[in-house]
């Protein structure tokens, strides 16, 4: 156990001098993720007063308010569960990068998870006055009770960790294929009408909406979101923990699956 | 044999310098773009699952739009027709961008951090030119040819005639949009000559071009300020969306011309002195 | 002074570099107050070549040759200073000077990867408006040359290290530079291709009379090639002219290296000189130049000599000398040239 917390301390501490060095570049990295909440609320609000009330389906109620805080807290949240290790990876693979880090008796999963904790840690102490500013400019709809946004707590850890874990067998992916462009891409495109990012999920048709609450990507985006507005039933909310404990399980034996003939993949081409 | 008389002999020889220096830049320019297709050939198989990629972002932005507009019959005054109309000139445009301009200003950034722009310092040609031509993404012209074919399909269903005026208007604005992206993105690029490592600048253009899927009205008026003239995204989509509907007066498109020239006068002034920093002139 | 092709007078380059300490609190104290250092890369640089000739700059790692030669291509502009080449100005980069050079870099390529190195030689022909006679008769003499045959039609990323150099070197020269600047062109490479490389130069030089520039900080490569050489350390020339004088001048000994019928104690030979290296019946002794005849003599004399030889001192060491400061005996009126 002490080794662990050796493993990830000293890489925190690369991490860090790392993002140091890169300042300007780790923020401009770090603002991307404003752009695709913020438009897709511009596009609901202005739906919202094209109709001059409130959007509602499936029993829940939107209206311009709702929608600042759903988007807002979406984006907050998707920060805070963000990777990006499926797209590095091809790089990896192309310019051999990855095999020195495959010598070392440590996975390398183990380095890029504490890059990214560190990465997170850092932008968002220094995304939280924009954060901020943008509850004033926005004037989102507080939630019933903020118990709920404590009660999102766990769901939101579940998530990250799952989003992560299925991100990285997705990466491993470039053991095989160059081609890994078009499979992040569906990823992204699933991860779009799925995790509710484009839309609540309950605004969207009701087959979409039944698929999504059946794939992991309900669980990795918008169930922590729901629950801090507390959109979500106490019921619901205890199926949902399931479903994303079911997910992160089956994200670690595909992880390990696909991690595994990858790597065996990888040296019998000569790494 | 009597003496050539100087003045006309210069200026027609200044002329044919002129007509044979375009030619010589047209053969580079082919020669380049002839090698950059043949480097992409080596990865033939990555073609389809690329452009599969990109039409699937594509249908993600239809997607959206089609749930937004099942609440509503108008955003901001845009019917679905209309805002259809707008993203594919955003598709198409983002088509030609990703072919024309984007490999170049990548390999302009790598060239500028591992110290390999040296070799084009050593050309006997002009650096701005050979940078900025060197490459070329063909694929993309798959995205282009899905976006052009989208816009024609999605004017066609606004009921609004194509006539020759306006064919010609689109093409003109595109490629003011295309110069003025084109400027901008050098602009940003030559910085790194000062700021080596905030290299991934290019992303702020990319973040701003994301917003020109939608049509701009939905922003907040600062917002809407912004993206028409700060990073001149809006502009670059909008106008030639207008042009192939038959909206806009000819003052517009040249204006945008105009503004398209300007820019490009003014990125290639930067460059230089850009330059000059790079190989340590004083300034 | 006039046939000088390429002369320098008085060429600085200084920069400015911002120095920071490591730690959380330097980078934070930086934000407010940067500490800048000047750092004299090169420091008033003057001498003169002459059409055809080939000169190595020595030098370690960080001296300021390939500074300099930055500057003689017309890469970088200097601080002050000047110099010209085949007459022109080279940090103008006119077009007409920039035909008539060419810098090869050893750790940096200029070739295409995904595509053989025949396509980035025809993108060269257009860039360089060679005609195409001249360029099929230069390709065909380069081909030869360097043994290009087999590689020309394989991407350059399946070439070897060794290979992609000669690839590299050919497309270097498809317009017959008048003036060729070599910027540690062996770096990396095994010793078989070094030799070649070598080689190739040493020809080219000879076929066409370009006027080769080379820095390099392997001995092998100059002493293979340059008759004269120009010694830079910490931006400053320290010494110009030829290899052999250099050596003579640091290093007044030689080495006599004997093979003895019979082992000796070492302080039994010390009266013939120095011993340097004793191993069994072979003893490598260090005499001044001038009295070697001297020791040979006596060595022969008094001792049963299966074999001998005299060496003079590897330039290893001279350059060692050279570099570890011991500058006062080649720096003054002594400078050759």
């Amino acid at each position: 156990m002490r080794y662990w917390l050796r493993v990830y301390r000293v890489h925190l501490r690369v991490a860090w001098a790392l993002m140091m060095q890169y300042r300007f570049s780790t923020l401009i990295w770090a603002v991307w993720g404003f752009v695709g909440p913020l438009i897709s609320l511009a596009v609901w609000t202005a739906a919202t007063q094209a109709r001059g009330s409130g959007v509602s389906g499936n029993g829940q109620r939107f209206d311009q308010a709702d929608f600042a805080a759903y988007f807002l807290v979406f984006m907050i949240f998707g920060h805070l569960t963000m990777s990006w290790d499926a797209f590095e990876f091809a790089y990896r693979v192309r310019t051999g990068s990855l095999s020195p880090q495959l010598l070392r008796p440590l996975h390398p999963i183990h380095a890029d998870a504490s890059f990214n904790v560190g990465f997170k840690a850092l932008t968002t102490a220094l995304l939280l006055p924009a954060w901020l500013v943008l509850f004033v400019v926005l004037h989102p709809a507080p939630p019933p009770s903020y118990a709920n946004v404590a009660l999102a707590a766990p769901a939101l850890v579940l998530a990250g960790i799952t989003r992560y874990i299925w991100q990285y067998a997705l990466a491993a992916i470039a053991f095989w294929t160059t081609r890994v462009d078009a499979i992040n891409q569906l990823y992204y495109v699933l991860d779009s009408f799925l995790a509710g990012r484009i839309a609540p999920i309950a605004l969207m048709p009701l087959w979409l909406g039944l698929l999504a609450r059946y794939t992991p990507f309900y669980g990795m985006g918008a169930f922590p979101v729901e629950i801090a507005l507390g959109r979500v039933s106490l019921p619901a909310a205890a199926l949902g923990l399931i479903s994303q404990m079911f997910w992160l399980a089956a994200g670690i034996v595909v992880f390990r699956l696909v991690w595994a003939a990858g790597v065996k993949q990888y040296s019998a081409v000569g790494a | 044999m009597d003496e050539p008389r100087v003045a006309p002999a210069t200026t027609l020889r200044s002329r044919f310098a002129g007509v044979a220096g375009a030619i010589r830049y047209a053969r580079i320019v082919t020669v380049f773009y002839r090698t950059s297709i043949q480097a992409e050939m080596e990865y033939r198989a990555d073609f389809f699952a690329r452009v599969l990629a990109s039409l699937l972002g594509l249908l993600t932005t239809i997607g959206s739009l089609s749930i937004a507009y099942s609440y509503t019959d108008n955003l901001k005054g845009w019917t679905f027709s209309e805002a259809m109309v707008l993203l594919s000139v955003y598709y198409l445009m983002d088509g030609l961008i990703e072919m024309l301009i984007g490999p170049n200003m990548r390999q302009i950034t790598s060239q500028v951090r591992e110290g390999t722009l040296d070799f084009v310092l050593l050309k006997p040609l002009d650096a701005q030119f050979m940078a900025s031509f060197r490459s070329l993404n063909v694929w993309r012209a798959a995205s282009a040819v899905i976006g052009l074919g989208l816009s024609v399909y999605s004017i066609g269903r606004l009921s609004i005639g194509a006539g020759l005026l306006q064919a010609v208007s689109f093409a003109a604005t595109l490629a003011a949009g295309l110069t003025i992206i084109y400027s901008f993105w050098l602009f940003l690029v030559t910085l790194t000559f000062w700021f080596v490592r905030v290299d991934n600048i290019e992303q702020i253009v990319w973040q701003a071009f994301e917003a020109g899927r939608y049509p701009v009205e939905i922003y907040p008026r600062w917002l809407q300020g912004t993206l028409t003239y700060a990073i001149p995204v809006a502009f670059v989509i909008t106008v030639p969306a207008r042009a192939l509907a038959g909206r806009l007066t000819g003052m517009t498109v040249l204006v945008a011309l105009i503004l398209a020239a300007c820019m490009l006068a003014l990125v290639t002034l930067f460059w230089r002195v850009g330059l000059r920093n790079y190989t340590g002139a004083s300034a | 002074m006039s046939d000088a092709l390429v002369s320098l007078d008085g060429l600085c380059k200084t920069y400015r570099v911002h120095e920071r300490k490591a730690g959380f609190g330097s980078s934070v104290a930086s934000l407010f107050r940067r500490q800048y250092k000047d750092v004299r890369a090169v420091r008033d640089v003057t001498f003169q070549v002459r059409a055809g000739e080939m000169v190595g700059f020595l030098g370690p790692n960080g001296a300021g040759k390939t500074t300099t030669l930055k500057m003689l291509s017309g890469l970088l502009n200097p601080t002050s200073g000047e110099a010209k080449v085949l007459g022109f100005t080279p940090w103008r980069r006119q077009h007409e000077f920039l035909r008539q050079i060419s810098l090869v870099m050893g750790n940096r390529n200029q070739l295409n990867w995904d595509i053989p190195a025949m396509d980035s030689f025809l993108v060269n022909q257009v860039i360089y408006d060679i005609p195409q006679e001249q360029f099929r008769s230069t390709l065909d003499e380069l081909v030869q040359l360097l043994d290009l045959g087999a590689l020309l039609t394989k991407p350059v990323r399946n070439l070897s290290l060794g290979e992609r150099m000669k690839c590299e070197l050919a497309a270097a020269l498809l317009h017959r530079p008048r003036v060729l600047f070599l910027d540690e062109p062996t770096l990396g490479v095994d010793v078989t291709m070094q030799g070649r490389i070598r080689r190739f130069v040493s020809e080219y030089n000879r076929l066409t009379g370009a006027t080769v520039l080379l820095t390099s900080h392997y001995m092998a490569d100059v002493t293979a090639l340059c008759r004269r050489v120009i010694v830079i350390h910490h931006g400053s020339l320290l010494y110009d002219g030829s290899l052999s004088a250099l050596g003579e001048r640091i290093l007044p000994h030689k080495l006599i290296r004997a093979d003895l019928e019979s082992a000796a104690p070492a302080d039994e030979l010390a009266i013939y000189g120095d011993v340097t290296d004793l191993d069994g019946q072979k003893v490598t002794l260090r005499v001044p130049r001038a009295l070697t005849a001297v020791a040979v003599g006596r060595l022969l004399a008094e001792r049963s000599v299966v074999d001998l030889t005299v060496e003079d001192p590897p330039i290893e060491e001279v350059i060692d000398l050279v570099f570890e400061g011991e500058t006062a005996a080649i720096t003054g009126p002594d400078r050759a040239e």
